[in-house]
């Protein structure tokens, strides 16, 4: 009846995000089963069934009444200190006949789990490991035993095992073994594309040994939730058969008779119904908690508690501010003076973003400023965890739920946008500022139409009919030079390649005929040639409209191509800021140099190539002083000791570095 | 669970195997004992009358109806050669008047009503009664069982001559609505037999209202404007709803969905709740008792049971009220012949012929040589379970006295038949229907039946019985009689007490039943005796 | 289209032949003599053997299925009740529409509703994300006859609000026939309900955080276009499929609705041939359970094929 109960929540991580965002779990991986433990109803519920079965297993040593024995002079009576539950209608202790009602019970159930299990782990990860031939016939199995009304089938089976309860619930976990096999092969099939196994494959490691030792221990989560759920699917099965006169054969004892019993007595005792109903009712609660917790647990490992259970919100609630900064301000903050740029498109002063887990906050982009300028194509370049990709997200305020801008400012025409409320932001996306993200594909809505889509933001900031938005939006088509634009436009989005989803999303992005483009790693996700076109277009849009371009990316080959400026980012901070030529030529920052000597066009033939030793700092492993301490060839003691602020060179340039004096003059050897 | 638990199902013994032996008997109509009472208080036809039931009529067809529940569905829809009132009196029906030929009551002669119709107008005359006769005969239920050696002929147009080969001094209650097998269905409709099921036709007070009705859910029955008897028809539409749940079953009279739950609908839990409710409660006479069949009464696999004092003994090691009770709560009554009142095994003499005295049963037992007990298995049906519950209770008491009864439990009806033959077992329980004696002795005593399956038999008490069948109208209660002393005199069974029947009726629906009488002729939805 | 169509209905084909054959094949290993059992031990051994021939019980299996499959194919008839010789199609006819009413409002019900709850709860969070939570789990805990008889006594006896039992059709009175079907489609609806709820509620988490809903916001679309128009759309895809499985438990269930509200329908009458054997009738409503699930099944493939473009366009 479940089918996807089990399965892993599917959490789609931004591409672009996924690298600046810390690793969810703690480098501590705490073991399965103590994570387990720290799930208050998952532990009672299994110690719950656990008591349950040990108290019916001993129930000739509990029970106080045998379960047949009747109380002649005090039938349909309440709890009494003699019994303790009250009696039935022939005045058996009801008590008694729970604890005896439950060894039969729960091995009917544990018949219905069994044969569950049996049937589908096999059978699943058979058809979901081997494919073809195997797959097709269990495919078609599961689909055909998913379509009987079981019911029919087990009343057939009823009238031939009759008071065979055993027969009859593995009947049942025939039907169930269907839709958990499914579950099981979709497991599977996720996990066989994994590369350890195609590896050990490689390796010449027999089909059945991976199967035993790689993939049924990473099946073996959803089997242990599906095994739960269906416990508590048997048992509610077992006190509807008896209700229907299937199963066990009056007077012996089952939870299902004693709800039976007690729904008769609805009239003149509906006390009963509370002891016998309540420990179904309770029984199978916890047989779904158990289930719940279980797939908590394994799950959990998997990702961050994005889409988790708790009180979700699509986007974070924005004050309601229509402040506006007037040019030349006073940063609170740092008590400076900040000199707005009149040309400037874009102002980010001191923007710092942190990221809030349960409860710690760990800053992922520190104390960022830098100046867009009207026609101006910046880059914003770093590698993965530098913070890039947030802080190009926090200034159209997308951020995920997680993260917030904690400080600074982000002037827009005037604006401080980064506290402005959500409805007048909404007006300000799209129609002064937009964005194109790395996935293109991803980034359209898939039951639609691309043409629709564009037409439907052309609409939102034009206020135009439906067909002038339609002719807006082939217009739109037709200057990112997609070719037949009115046929693509009535294409969905999985019929068009990467390159042209890309074009459809830069059309997009222009619809609202923003001041301000930001492209954050446009082409990263596309092949080669088809990035050089998108590079081009971006170019030719720019020349054609004077939009200023923000760039977000990694590859330097792209900010050579189109930027003037660039700002390079280093573990959340800006360390270098200057222009393209600058940056190539003569770069001030240890990282700056170090990056451009890695260029392979510089090495000889037979020589290594160049990298720079060590790895980024996590954000939680920022260090006090330069962050780049560890791996800079210029550092000194007084380095580590003091954060090193954004400092101006003589000639201008933005540099985070004590002794930039001593790169630059190094730097005259570097040419590109 | 429906049908299972919570409907105490009555095994209603009618028909027989075939009776061994060929006796010389004499001429005589069946009469049977008759509590006076009053009649019902004759009304025009109105309104409607919805009846609950717990399990559907088997079948419309009444050769092929297991009678169980479908009672009420035959006897609206076919006329019967001879009618039994609630009081168990035999009066006319399709057969005006009738009398036994000779000696041995195996030739018996009916003369058929004229004038009376069947309800697609055709005329009820002998060649009708003999085709539907023949028809029945070849019935797959318990009212072709009746027939065995049974031939039929007219003698002109409306006299209908039936020559046996088994002597039956009750041919009217044979014939009666409540055997089934006079049910004379129409001519035309025995053309096509398949079709009778759903579209019966018969000569009775009521037709079945096919566009009201689903089988096997809702019976709807409107009054036969052709029905030779107008004044017996109260309701000019009866409606019979099948509720399988008791609980159910209760909801729909409270609710006033239904004005009355029928024998079958009720049980003991329904009692106190109904008459809080306001609704009326008519307690009947008892209609059915528990009993312990013993069938290795020749001693065969249990020596002990072939001695009468052993048998005996068991009998007067019974406290009945408490088994009464247990069995059958505020329902239940002192019993100990395998017959109730009201039917013509009834021998008022040996009502409380065992008293309970456990140290004469010991005594009884010590002189047959068995004062360390003995031990003996007695089959039973796990989902009937009030009758059960006096089982259980007569084990105990039997404890007492030093005789292990080992009960064995058969989940159903067919294993449990199956079971009997097997020949493992001395005895048997059921809840029993009252009901003709004559077929019950027959099963249990002396013929070769499943019930009987030791083929346990005694030839004083086969003399009494043969005495019986052939005996003239007048001998016939006394003979009958004598055979049930004999039966509870030498303890061919064990009975210790029987259950009171009691039907719900919705306030202002009065006159269906006569409460403590024994009620034969089941509910009084038609006024028979008017 | 009409390819999907015609390749669904060409695999029901072998899924009817399979049901039909088992379910006939475990009737036929009924043990003991049906023939006695039908006539309760008291039949002679003449009138047995007459039954048995016109039950057909005289022949091989094998060759009872044969003719059976003869009289469905060719025929269009599902033979003949074996207690009253009324044809199975008669006989299961009336009861159809019971059946279909309970069983398409339950679904509807739980479709409606459920899906309301889950993706209500998805996008505002809080305390109804909790409640969905709850009813997935406590939906499972409650057996449907209790509750049926739960409901039937507050709200039918204590209460006079709804019809204690019996179904009204809608040709005799459309508010009638709705106010009986009220009690039983709540009865059986809590376990499929809250299966809808918490995978709609799933779907719709999901689809939030997908990278189109952030380019839309980005794009500056308004938060409820994007939830209604396009979040909307992309999550209750999924669910259709679920709708599939809602409809089958909810014929399984229907059985105990129908028996404590005396609903004239397939289930309370499967559940009485199986007691009694009756063989016929029990193949016929197996039969048609398995056509309705068949019919059903391509109802949803054509919806969610319309609805996915991914599928219709392939």
């Amino acid at each position: 009846m479940t089918q996807d109960m089990g399965m892993p929540p599917e959490i789609q991580v931004d591409a672009d995000l996924a690298e600046d965002i810390p690793a969810a779990s703690p480098p501590t991986r705490e073991s399965y089963v103590r994570r387990f433990l720290h799930k208050p109803l998952g532990v009672i519920s299994l110690a719950y069934l656990l008591l349950i079965t040990l108290a019916c297993f001993f129930a000739p040593l509990i029970a106080p009444y045998p379960a047949l024995q009747q109380d002649l002079l005090n039938m349909s009576a309440g709890p009494t200190s003699a019994h303790f539950l009250g009696t039935d209608q022939l005045g058996r202790d009801v008590l008694s006949r729970l604890l005896y009602g439950g060894q039969i019970t729960l091995i009917g159930v544990l018949v219905t789990i069994v044969t569950v299990l049996g049937l589908s782990i096999p059978i699943g990860l058979a058809a979901g490991y081997l494919g073809g031939r195997v797959d097709r016939w269990v495919n078609n199995a599961v689909d055909l035993l998913l379509s009987v009304p079981s019911i029919i089938i087990v009343l057939a089976v009823a009238a031939i095992f009759t008071d065979n309860l055993y027969i009859i619930m593995c009947t049942n976990g025939i039907f169930g073994a269907a839709g958990v096999t499914r579950v099981i092969r979709s497991a599977v099939l996720s996990i066989r594309e994994e590369l350890y196994i195609a590896a050990a494959r490689t390796a010449g490691v027999g089909d059945f040994k991976i199967v035993v030792r790689h993939v049924f221990p990473r099946v073996l989560g959803p089997v242990i939730v599906q095994a739960s759920v269906w416990g508590g699917i048997a048992l509610g099965i077992e006190t509807g058969l008896t209700f229907l006169g299937i199963g066990v054969a009056a007077p012996a004892p089952s939870w299902g008779a004693s709800v039976y019993d007690a729904s008769q007595m609805i009239y003149t005792d509906a006390f009963m119904l509370l002891p016998t109903g309540g420990l179904v009712a309770v029984t199978i609660l916890a047989f779904a908690f158990l289930g719940d917790a279980v797939r908590d647990t394994t799950f959990e490992g998997w990702s961050s508690d994005i889409g988790r259970g708790k009180k979700w919100r699509p986007w974070r609630r924005r004050l309601k501010s229509r402040e506006t900064v007037a040019p030349d301000f006073v940063d609170e903050a740092t008590s400076e003076r900040v000199i707005v740029d009149k040309d400037a498109a874009l102002t980010v002063s001191h923007l710092s973003v942190t990221y809030d887990t349960g409860d710690q906050s760990t800053k992922v982009v520190d104390d960022v400023s830098f100046v867009l300028r009207d026609g101006e194509v910046l880059g914003i370049v770093g590698e993965s965890g530098s913070g890039k990709s947030v802080t190009a997200l926090s200034i159209l305020g997308i951020l995920p739920r997680a993260l917030r801008i904690s400080a600074g400012r982000v002037v827009v025409g005037g604006r401080d946008v980064s506290v402005l409320s959500e409805r007048l932001m909404s007006d300000i996306r799209g129609s002064e500022i937009a964005i194109v993200f790395q996935e293109p594909m991803s980034c359209l809505d898939p039951s639609f139409t691309v043409g629709s889509q564009v037409a439907e933001v052309v609409r939102r900031h034009d206020k135009v009919s439906r067909r002038a938005a339609k002719t807006r939006a082939i217009e739109l088509f037709e200057q990112v030079r997609l070719p037949q634009a009115a046929n693509v436009a009535k294409r969905y989005p999985h019929q068009l390649s990467g390159g042209m989803a890309q074009r459809v999303c830069i059309a997009l992005a222009l619809a609202g005929r923003p001041k301000i483009l930001i492209a954050d790693e446009p082409t990263t996700a596309l092949d080669v040639t088809v990035q050089a076109e998108i590079l081009g277009l971006l170019r030719t849009i720019q020349q054609e409209t004077g939009m200023s371009i923000l760039l977000v990316t990694h590859d330097w080959g792209v900010v050579a191509d189109l930027c003037d400026r660039a700002v390079v980012m280093y573990a959340g901070h800006i360390v270098e800021d200057a222009t393209v030529e600058e940056l190539f030529q003569h770069p001030y920052h240890p990282y700056t140099r170090g990056l451009q000597l890695c260029n392979p066009s510089l090495v000889e033939d037979g020589q290594p190539l160049p990298s720079i030793p060590g790895t980024v700092p996590a954000p939680h492993n920022w260090p006090r002083g330069c962050r780049f301490f560890d791996r800079c060839s210029f550092a000194t003691p007084e380095c580590a000791t003091s954060v090193i602020a954004l400092g101006r060179s003589d000639d201008g340039r933005l540099v985070r570095c004590l002794h930039w004096r001593d790169v630059a003059s190094l730097t005259s050897k570097v040419s590109s | 669970m429906k049908n299972r638990k919570g409907r105490i199902r009555r095994v209603r013994v009618i028909g027989a195997g075939s009776v061994a032996a060929a006796l010389a008997l004499s001429i005589v109509p069946a009469a049977l004992s008759s509590n006076a009472g009053a009649a019902v208080g004759a009304h025009a036809a109105t309104g409607t009358l919805t009846i609950g039931e717990a399990g559907a009529p088997q079948s419309l067809d009444p050769s092929a109806d297991d009678s169980g529940d479908g009672l009420y569905a035959a006897e609206l829809l076919y006329e019967p050669l001879m009618n039994m009132t609630d009081t168990g009196k035999i009066i006319p029906g399709l057969a005006t008047s009738w009398h036994y030929v000779g000696s041995g009551n195996k030739e018996f002669v009916m003369n058929i009503r004229q004038g009376a119709k069947f309800s697609d107008g055709e005329p009820v005359n002998a060649a009708a009664v003999v085709a539907g006769l023949e028809y029945n005969a070849k019935g797959t239920g318990p009212a072709g069982a009746n027939f065995s050696g049974d031939s039929f002929r007219t003698n002109g147009d409306y006299q209908v001559i039936v020559t046996t080969t088994n002597a039956n001094p009750e041919f009217p209650t044979t014939f009666s609505q409540r055997q089934l097998s006079g049910d004379i269905i129409c001519p035309n409709a025995l053309k096509n037999p398949s079709t009778i099921a759903s579209n019966p036709c018969g000569a009775g007070p009521y037709v079945l209202d096919s566009a009201a009705t689903t089988l096997g859910s809702t019976y709807t029955f409107t009054a036969n404007p052709l029905y030779y008897n107008q004044k017996r028809i109260l309701h000019s539409q009866i409606v019979l709803k099948v509720i399988s749940d008791p609980t159910s079953a209760l909801a729909a009279i409270r609710t006033g969905q239904i004005q009355v739950l029928g024998t079958n609908e009720t049980n003991i839990q329904q009692l106190a709740p109904a008459k809080a409710a306001g609704l009326n409660v008519t307690i009947l006479g008892p209609t059915s008792f528990l009993t312990v069949w013993i069938m290795d009464r020749n001693g065969k696999t249990v020596k002990a049971l072939g001695d009468v004092r052993v048998r005996q003994a068991l009998n007067y090691a019974l406290n009945r009220p408490l088994i009464a009770k247990a069995a059958y709560g505020v329902l239940g009554a002192v019993d100990d012949e395998p017959a109730t009142p009201g039917w013509n095994g009834w021998d008022p003499k040996s009502a409380n012929y065992y008293t309970y005295n456990v140290a004469k049963a010991k005594a009884l037992l010590k002189a047959a040589g068995y004062s360390n007990g003995f031990s003996f298995k007695i089959l039973y049906i796990t989902s009937f379970t009030a009758p059960d519950n006096g089982l259980f209770a007569m084990a105990q008491e039997w404890k007492a006295i030093g005789v292990n009864a080992q009960l064995v439990g058969e989940s159903g009806f067919p294993p449990f038949s199956a079971a009997q033959t097997t020949l493992k077992y001395a005895g048997f329980e059921l809840g029993w229907g009252s009901g003709d004696a004559i077929p019950t002795y027959n099963l249990v005593w002396f013929a070769k039946t499943g019930a009987n399956a030791f083929y346990s038999s005694s030839k004083a008490a086969y003399k009494l019985f043969n005495a019986a069948l052939g005996a003239t109208p007048a001998q016939f209660p006394a003979k009958m009689r004598a055979v049930t002393a004999y039966g509870v005199a030498n303890a061919y069974q064990v009975v210790p007490a029987e259950q009171k029947a009691f039907i719900i009726s919705a306030k202002g629906i009065t006159g269906l039943a006569k409460a403590g009488s024994a009620q034969p002729a089941g509910m009084n939805v038609v006024n028979i005796a008017g | 289209m009409l390819r999907l169509i015609l390749r669904r209905l060409g695999r029901s084909i072998p899924l009817l032949l399979v049901v039909s054959a088992v379910s006939f094949v475990i009737e036929s290993l009924v043990p003991g003599d049906v023939a006695r059992d039908m006539t309760l031990g008291v039949a002679t051994v003449a009138q047995l053997k007459a039954l048995r021939i016109k039950l057909g019980l005289n022949h091989p299996v094998w060759y009872q299925y044969l003719h059976y499959l003869n009289q469905l194919i060719f025929h269009a008839k599902l033979g003949n009740d074996a207690f009253s010789g009324q044809p199975v199609t008669t006989a299961l006819a009336p009861r159809l529409p019971v059946t279909l009413s309970l069983v398409i409002l339950t679904t509807l019900f739980c479709a409606v509703v459920g899906i309301t709850l889950g993706i209500t709860s998805a996008v505002y969070g809080g305390g109804l994300g909790k409640v969905v939570d709850f009813l997935a789990v406590a939906g499972f805990a409650l057996p449907a006859f209790w509750l049926a008889l739960v409901l039937q006594n507050f709200l039918t006896v204590d209460h006079r609000i709804f019809p204690s039992i019996g179904y009204v059709s809608p040709s005799v009175s459309v508010v009638d026939w709705l106010r009986s079907l009220v009690l039983p489609v709540l009865s059986i609806s809590m376990a499929p309900l809250a299966i809808i709820a918490k995978q709609s509620r799933d779907s719709m988490m999901n689809v939030l955080e997908r990278e189109y809903i952030r380019t839309l916001r980005a794009c500056g679309i308004s938060k409820t276009r994007i939830l209604w128009k396009h979040a909307l759309r992309n999550a209750v895809t999924p669910s259709l499929t679920i709708v599939g499985v809602v409809f089958i438990s909810a014929l399984s269930f229907s059985v105990f609705a129908e028996t404590v509200f005396s609903l004239p329908g397939l289930g309370s009458l499967a559940v009485t041939a199986a007691e009694s054997h009756d063989v016929p009738i029990i193949e016929g409503i197996t039969m048609y359970f398995t056509l309705l699930v068949v019919a059903v099944n391509l109802i949803l493939d054509i919806c969610y094929a319309l609805i996915n473009p991914k599928v219709r366009l392939r």
